[in-house]
C-alpha cells in the first residue's frame, strides 16, 4: 500500500512542479551527490519551466542534500562576544530564563554537592568526571549501557548531574548530545532537578556557532531554562513536565 | 517640474478638496500641475475583489491617460493607490496575458509618487512650516495607512511633515499601526469584523482628544470619519457587536500625548499594572460606560494634504471654528 | 514568481489531471462572514484573545529587535524553504534514505484516511490492550495529526490518545477545538481553565486559578501516563534531509517525555517540513522561537535520527503526509504557503484573527496563514473555503512578521481571483454587479466624467446631507458608518471649470 502511495506522492510533486511525466521520478540516490544550489538558483527558473524545458532540466535537476542553501548568506555566522563578556552574556540569558547559575574555578565538586540534598539519590551518566561527585554524601547511581536505571528507578532520583556538549550564550541554551558525560536522554528528563556543568571552553556566542559544534546524528536536546509553559494567557510559568529546577555550574578550567 | 496629478477615484468623486489642496501645495512650490483627463482609478477595488478581468480595462485606462501626455512625475494623495500601481497593476496585466500593458503600467508606476514621498524624497522638504508655510493651530492625531506603512514603507515621512506644521499640536495615536478595518470590499464582505476593527480605532482616536484625525489615504479617512460620526451621533455602533477589546496602552512620546494619559485611562478603563489591556487581565468584559467616557464630540477626519496646504493667511478651519463636518469628514 | 504568459488563471495549474485536495480538519463549512458573527459577539472570547495576542506581539517585537541580522535571517529562511519546494522529490528521497539507514521506518500517506489507517495499524501492533479493553497512546502537540483528525479516528478504533501539551490538554478535557496553532487554548482564560480541570480531571483536587497551580495539576495528571505508556505519537517541526533527523520544538518537557520514554514512537509529518541540511537549523532555530513564543530560545528542542542504541524508543516510525500539500505546491502563485513553519506570528498580529478568534476559520490552520493554506490544500471550490481569502483587510501585518517571508496578502488576492474564476462567491451578488458597473465606468475617463456629472443632482436629492443609512449591500457599510454628503462637483469638473476660467483670463489679457 505505502509503496504505491510513495510513487503516487512523488508523482504528484513532479506534476505540481511541472516536471515532465507526472509519475516519473528521478532518484537522487542514483544521481550525482548534490551540493545544494547557490542562493541565486533558488529562484524559479529551474522548476517552473514548460514541459519542453523541464525535459532538458530533468537531467540535471539540482539534486538535493550535502550542504546548506545559505552558505553565502549575509546573516551573522560568528558572534562578537569573547572572554568574560561571553560568560557574562551566558549567565545573563540563563538567569533571564530562570536557571540558577553558579560559577567556579577548578574543581566543581563542592559547588555540586552544595546544590544537592545530602543523603538524597542522584543519578549520573557513566562518563561523568568521577571527581565531580566527591563531595556529595548521598547515593549516586551510575547509568551506563547495559546497566540502565529503569523508569521507576529514575523517578526515584532526586537529581541528575551531567556535563554538556555546548552552551550558546546569546540564547542561554545548553545542548546535551548523548555522549558518555551527558548520558542518555531519559536521565536528564525524569528527575526533577538537573545540575548541568558547562565548561568555559564549550561556550559559544551565537546559534550558528553552536550548531557547527554538534554531531547532527546524535540524540540532541537543547535546553534553555527549566521546563516552562505559556499556555495560560501567554503567561510564562516555569516547571511543568521536565525538571523544574535547572542549576548550571560554569567551570573555568 | 511638470507634475501629473493622479487624483484617485475616491478623491475625485468624494473629496475634490483634497485634490485641490494637493495642487495648491505643488504650485506653491513652483511646479506646473496637469490633470490627465482620461484618468479614473488604479483598479485596486477590482483587483482586491479577485476580479482581474474587470480590473484590466481599468488599468488600461490609467495607462492610456498617463501615457497620452508628457510629464516628469505623477503625484497622488494616496499611498494605497500608488502602491496598487506598482504592486498590483503589472501583476494583473501579466496574468491577463497583456505583457505590453504590464510594461506600460510598471513604467508609469515607477514615476508615480505618493504626496509625502514626493515632498520628502524628491524635493527634500523636511520642514512643512518653513518650506510650505503650513500652519494649523489644532490638536491633530495621525493614522498611518497600512499600505503607506507596509507597501510604500513611508516610515515617518508623513508624521514628520505633520509635526513640522506651524502651531500644530501633534498627538501620537495609540496602536496607530492597527488597521482601521476598511480594506476596500472587506468592509462590505465582512462588515462585522470590519466594524469591530473600526470601533477600536475610533476609541483610540477619541482617547487622544485630538480635534482632527489625519492621514494620507482618503479611503481610510472616509471609513474612520464614518465611524467617528456614527459613534458621536449614537454613542455606539448600532447593529454590530459591542466592541471593548481595545488594547490601548500609552505609546505616545510627545508631551501632548503624556498630558493626555488620564484620558487614555478613562477610555480603556485600565486597572492592570502592565497597562496592556482593559479589565483584569482580559478576564472581564468591560463596561460600555467606561468606554464611552472618552467620547469627544466634534472630532473629524481630514486628509493631510489639506493640513499641509493650510496657511496663516488661508487657514483650514475646523468644526469648532464653524467648519462643516459631514459623515465625520471635515469639509 | 514569474508568469509564463499563459492567458488564463486556471491554466497556471498543470492540469492534465487535477491533483487531489486534502481532507480532514481543513474545511470551513460555513462562510467566514457568517461564522465570525457568533465569535464577534462573544465578549469573553474577544477579551481573552485580545489580551493574549497583545502580550505575545510585544514579546516577539522585543526579541526580534535584539537581532541586527533579523531581515537577513528571514531572507535565508525563505530561500532555504523555496529551494526545498523546488527540489522536493530529491530531498524526500535523501531524507528517506538517511532516516531508514538509521533504523527508522517510513510510511507514505496520500491523505488523512491513509495516514490514520497507518497510525492505527502501528498502534495496534505495539500498544497492549489494557484492562478496559482499549489501547492508549500519548501525544505531543502536532498540527498534522490535528489536521487529519487522528484522535477522533483512534477513538473509533478503541484507542485513547492523550494530549500532553498543556493547552491541548485543556482543549481535549474541555471537549473543545484548538483556536491557535501555538496556544490552542488561547480563547480560554485562567478561570475557565480551572473550571475545566476541576470538572474533568479526577485527580485535580481543589485548584486556584493561578497559572502555576494549573500547570502543577497538569504535571500530576500526566506523570503516570508518561512513565508507563508504550507508544507515543508526535509531529515534527523539521526533517533534516542530509542526516535523516527529525526535530520537535517545545516548552514543557511533554515532548521530551513522549520522544524519550515510550518504546515506540510514531511521527506524522507533512512532506513540506524538510530542510536541506542540519546546518540550516542555524537559521531556523533563530527564526522559529523568536517568532513563535517570543523567546530567544524555547525551553526544549529535541532531535533524533532513526533509533539511537540504548537511548529512547527503539521502534521509530515516520508517516510522510501529503493530504493536499502537493495540490498547494501545484499553484505556483500560492505554493510559498508551504514554507510555513507554524510559528503563529501572523495570527498574533492579524486584526481579523484578534477579533474573531481561530474557530471562525473552520480549520486546524486559522488566521492569515490558514486563510491561504486551507483553500490551497483543498482547492478553492471545496465547501466554504472560498470565503477564507476574503477574511482579511489586506493590511499586510502578517507578511511583515512572517519569518520565512510568505507574502500572505498577495496570495490572498490571488486566491480571490481563483474564487472568482471558480464562480463560487454567491454571497454578494449586489457587490458583484456594482463592481461590474464600476469596471465599465472606470475603463474610460469620459464615462466616469459622465457619471460624476450626476453629482449636482445627487447632491440636491440628498439635500447636501450626510448619508446614514442605505439599502442592500451598501447597508453593510452604513451598519456602522456614516457617509459624508456628496460634493456638488467632482474634482474633474472643478478642474475643467478652473482651466476654462484661466483661458478666459488669458484671452482677456
Amino acid at each position: 500500500m505505502t509503496d504505491t502511495a510513495r510513487e503516487e506522492i512523488l508523482g504528484r510533486i513532479n506534476q505540481a512542479l511541472g516536471r515532465r511525466g507526472g509519475g516519473e521520478y528521478v532518484s537522487s540516490a542514483s544521481g550525482t551527490v548534490p551540493t545544494g544550489s547557490p542562493p541565486s538558483a533558488t529562484g524559479s527558473e529551474q522548476s517552473h519551466g514548460t514541459s519542453g524545458e523541464a525535459e532538458a532540466a530533468g537531467a540535471d535537476i539540482p539534486a538535493a542534500g550535502g550542504g546548506m542553501v545559505n552558505q553565502s548568506a549575509d546573516y551573522l555566522r560568528t558572534g562578537t562576544h569573547e572572554g568574560e563578556d561571553l560568560i557574562e552574556l551566558l549567565i545573563d540569558r540563563l538567569v533571564d530564563y530562570k536557571a540558577n547559575v553558579h560559577r567556579v574555578s577548578g574543581d566543581p565538586a563542592a559547588t555540586i554537592a552544595g546544590l544537592l540534598d545530602s543523603g538524597s539519590k542522584v543519578v549520573v551518566p557513566r562518563g561523568l568526571d568521577d571527581s565531580w561527585m566527591n563531595s556529595f554524601s548521598g547515593e549516586v547511581s551510575v547509568d551506563a549501557p547495559g546497566q540502565e536505571l529503569s523508569i521507576p528507578e529514575l523517578d526515584a532520583q532526586a537529581a541528575v548531574v551531567t556535563a554538556s556538549a555546548v552552551a550558546i550564550a546569546q540564547t542561554g541554551t545548553i545542548v546535551l548530545d548523548g555522549s558518555p558525560e551527558c548520558g542518555r536522554r531519559a536521565i536528564t528528563l525524569v528527575p526533577d532537578h538537573h545540575v548541568c556543568v558547562v565548561r568555559v571552553a564549550d561556550i559559544v556566542d551565537i546559534v550558528p556557532e553552536g550548531i557547527a559544534r554538534l554531531t547532527p546524528t546524535a540524540a540532541l536536546t537543547f535546553i534553555s531554562g527549566p521546563s516552562a509553559t505559556s499556555d495560560i494567557e501567554l503567561k510564562r510559568v516555569e516547571g511543568v513536565h521536565g525538571p523544574r529546577t535547572l542549576d548550571v555550574v560554569i567551570v573555568d578550567t | 517640474m511638470k507634475i501629473a496629478l493622479f487624483a484617485t477615484c475616491i478623491v475625485d468623486a468624494m473629496y475634490p478638496e483634497v485634490a485641490q489642496a494637493t495642487v495648491t501645495i505643488l504650485r506653491r512650490l513652483g511646479h506646473e500641475v496637469i490633470f490627465p483627463e482620461g484618468q479614473t482609478c488604479c483598479g485596486q477595488m477590482h483587483i482586491n475583489s479577485g476580479k482581474f478581468a474587470q480590473a484590466e480595462p481599468v488599468i488600461a485606462a490609467h495607462a492610456r491617460a498617463f501615457s497620452s501626455t508628457e510629464w516628469d512625475v505623477a503625484v497622488a494623495p494616496s499611498a494605497s493607490c500608488v502602491a496598487s500601481l506598482g504592486h498590483q497593476q503589472p501583476m494583473v496585466a501579466r496574468r491577463m496575458g497583456n505583457e505590453a500593458l504590464a510594461t506600460e503600467a510598471a513604467d508609469i508606476a515607477g514615476r508615480t509618487y505618493e504626496l509625502s514621498q514626493f515632498l520628502t524624497d524628491v524635493l527634500g522638504i523636511t520642514d512643512a512650516g518653513a518650506d510650505l508655510g503650513s500652519y494649523f493651530p489644532h490638536r491633530v492625531t495621525y493614522h498611518p495607512s497600512c499600505h503607506g506603512m507596509r507597501l510604500l514603507r513611508l516610515g515617518d515621512r508623513q508624521s514628520n511633515l505633520l509635526r513640522s506644521v506651524k502651531e500644530i499640536d501633534f498627538v501620537e495615536l495609540p496602536l496607530a499601526d492597527s488597521c482601521c478595518g476598511f480594506g476596500g470590499t472587506f468592509s462590505v464582505k465582512n462588515p462585522e469584523v470590519s466594524s469591530a476593527m473600526l470601533a477600536d480605532k475610533v476609541r483610540t482616536i477619541q482617547s487622544t482628544g485630538a480635534e482632527v484625525c489625519t492621514g494620507g489615504d482618503a479611503s481610510c479617512l472616509l471609513h474612520m470619519g464614518g465611524g467617528m460620526s456614527r459613534f458621536q451621533r449614537t454613542g455606539n455602533f448600532e447593529g454590530t457587536p459591542d466592541v471593548t477589546a481595545v488594547h490601548v496602552k500609552q505609546t505616545s512620546s510627545t508631551e501632548a500625548g503624556a498630558d493626555n494619559a488620564d484620558q487614555l485611562t478613562a477610555v480603556v478603563g485600565a486597572s492592570d499594572d502592565d497597562h496592556r489591556i482593559p479589565g483584569d487581565q482580559g478576564t472581564q468584559p468591560q463596561e460600555p460606560s467606561q468606554v464611552q467616557s472618552g467620547l469627544r464630540v466634534g472630532q473629524s477626519a481630514v486628509h493631510l494634504a489639506r493640513i499641509l496646504a493650510s496657511t496663516k493667511e488661508d487657514p483650514l478651519r475646523v468644526q469648532s471654528e464653524g467648519a462643516t463636518v459631514s459623515g465625520g469628514s471635515l469639509r | 514568481m514569474t508568469f509564463l504568459g499563459m492567458p488564463l488563471l486556471r491554466s497556471t495549474r498543470h492540469d492534465d489531471h487535477e491533483i487531489p485536495g486534502g481532507q480532514g480538519n481543513i474545511v470551513e463549512d460555513e462562510s467566514f462572514a457568517g461564522v465570525s458573527h457568533q465569535h464577534l459577539s462573544n465578549q469573553q472570547l474577544r477579551n481573552n484573545i485580545g489580551h493574549a495576542t497583545a502580550t505575545i506581539r510585544d514579546k516577539r517585537s522585543e526579541v526580534v529587535a535584539e537581532l541586527d541580522d533579523w531581515e537577513a535571517l528571514r531572507e535565508a529562511g525563505s530561500r532555504a524553504k523555496n529551494h526545498v519546494m523546488e527540489n522536493l522529490p530529491e530531498y524526500l528521497a535523501e531524507f528517506e534514505k538517511n532516516f531508514t539507514a538509521a533504523g527508522g521506518v517510513i510510511h507514505w500517506a496520500r491523505d488523512a484516511d491513509e495516514a490514520n489507517a497507518i497510525v492505527t495499524e502501528l498502534v495496534e501492533a505495539n500498544a497492549p490492550v489494557l484492562e478496559n479493553g482499549r489501547r492508549e497512546v500519548i501525544k505531543v502537540k502536532s498540527m498534522a495529526t490535528q489536521e487529519i483528525g487522528l484522535n477522533e479516528h483512534l477513538e473509533t478504533q478503541d484507542i485513547d490518545a492523550f494530549e500532553t501539551d498543556l493547552a491541548e490538554l485543556i482543549v481535549q478535557l474541555g471537549d473543545d477545538k484548538p483556536s491557535h496553532i501555538l496556544v490552542p487554548a488561547i480563547h480560554r482564560n485562567r478561570d475557565e481553565i480551572r473550571d475545566i480541570f476541576m470538572d474533568k480531571m479526577s485527580d485535580a483536587g481543589d485548584l486556584t486559578n493561578e497559572p502555576a497551580v494549573l500547570a502543577e495539576a497538569a504535571r500530576r495528571h500526566l506523570r503516570h501516563k508518561f512513565l508507563t505508556t508504550k507508544v507515543a505519537i508526535s509531529g515534527a517541526n523539521f526533517g533534516i534531509a542530509d542526516t535523516g533527523s527529525l526535530g520537535v520544538v517545545e516548552s514543557e518537557g511533554n515532548g521530551r517525555m513522549c520522544l524519550t520514554l515510550p518504546e515506540t514512537l510514531i511521527t506524522v509529518m507533512g512532506i513540506e517540513k524538510l530542510l536541506p541540511s542540519f546546518d540550516d537549523l542555524e537559521v531556523f532555530l533563530q527564526l522559529l522561537p523568536r517568532s513563535s513564543t517570543g523567546e530567544r530560545m524555547n525551553p526544549y528542542t529535541s532531535f533524533w535520527t532513526g533509533t539511537t542504541p540504548g537511548d529512547g524508543p527503539q521502534n521509530v516510525h515516520l508517516v510522510l503526509l501529503d493530504n493536499g500539500r502537493t495540490r498547494a505546491l501545484a499553484d505556483e502563485h500560492g505554493r510559498t504557503a508551504l514554507n510555513c513553519i507554524r510559528c503563529s506570528a501572523c495570527m498574533n498580529v492579524c486584526p481579523v484573527y484578534e477579533r474573531t478568534g481561530g474557530h471562525a476559520y473552520g480549520s486546524t490552520y486559522p488566521g492569515p496563514i490558514g486563510a491561504i493554506l486551507s483553500p490551497l490544500m483543498t482547492g478553492i471550490e471545496v465547501e466554504e473555503n472560498g470565503s477564507l481569502p476574503y477574511a482579511s483587510s489586506l493590511c499586510g501585518a502578517c507578511y511583515d512578521v512572517c519569518p520565512v517571508k510568505i507574502n500572505i496578502p498577495e496570495i490572498l488576492v490571488h486566491l480571490r481571483g481563483e474564487d472568482v474564476e471558480a464562480n463560487h462567491s454567491p454571497v454578494s451578488s449586489q457587490l458583484d454587479a456594482a463592481l461590474t458597473g464600476a469596471s465599465w465606468m472606470m475603463s474610460d475617463g469620459k464615462r466616469m466624467a459622465a457619471a460624476e456629472s450626476g453629482l449636482p443632482i445627487a447632491h440636491a436629492v440628498t439635500g447636501g446631507e450626510q448619508i446614514n443609512s442605505l439599502p442592500g449591500i451598501a447597508g453593510a457599510w452604513t451598519s456602522s458608518r456614516d457617509i459624508p454628503a456628496l460634493p456638488e462637483k467632482s474634482f474633474r469638473q472643478l478642474w475643467a471649470e478652473d482651466q476654462a476660467r484661466a483661458e478666459e483670463e488669458d484671452d482677456e489679457t
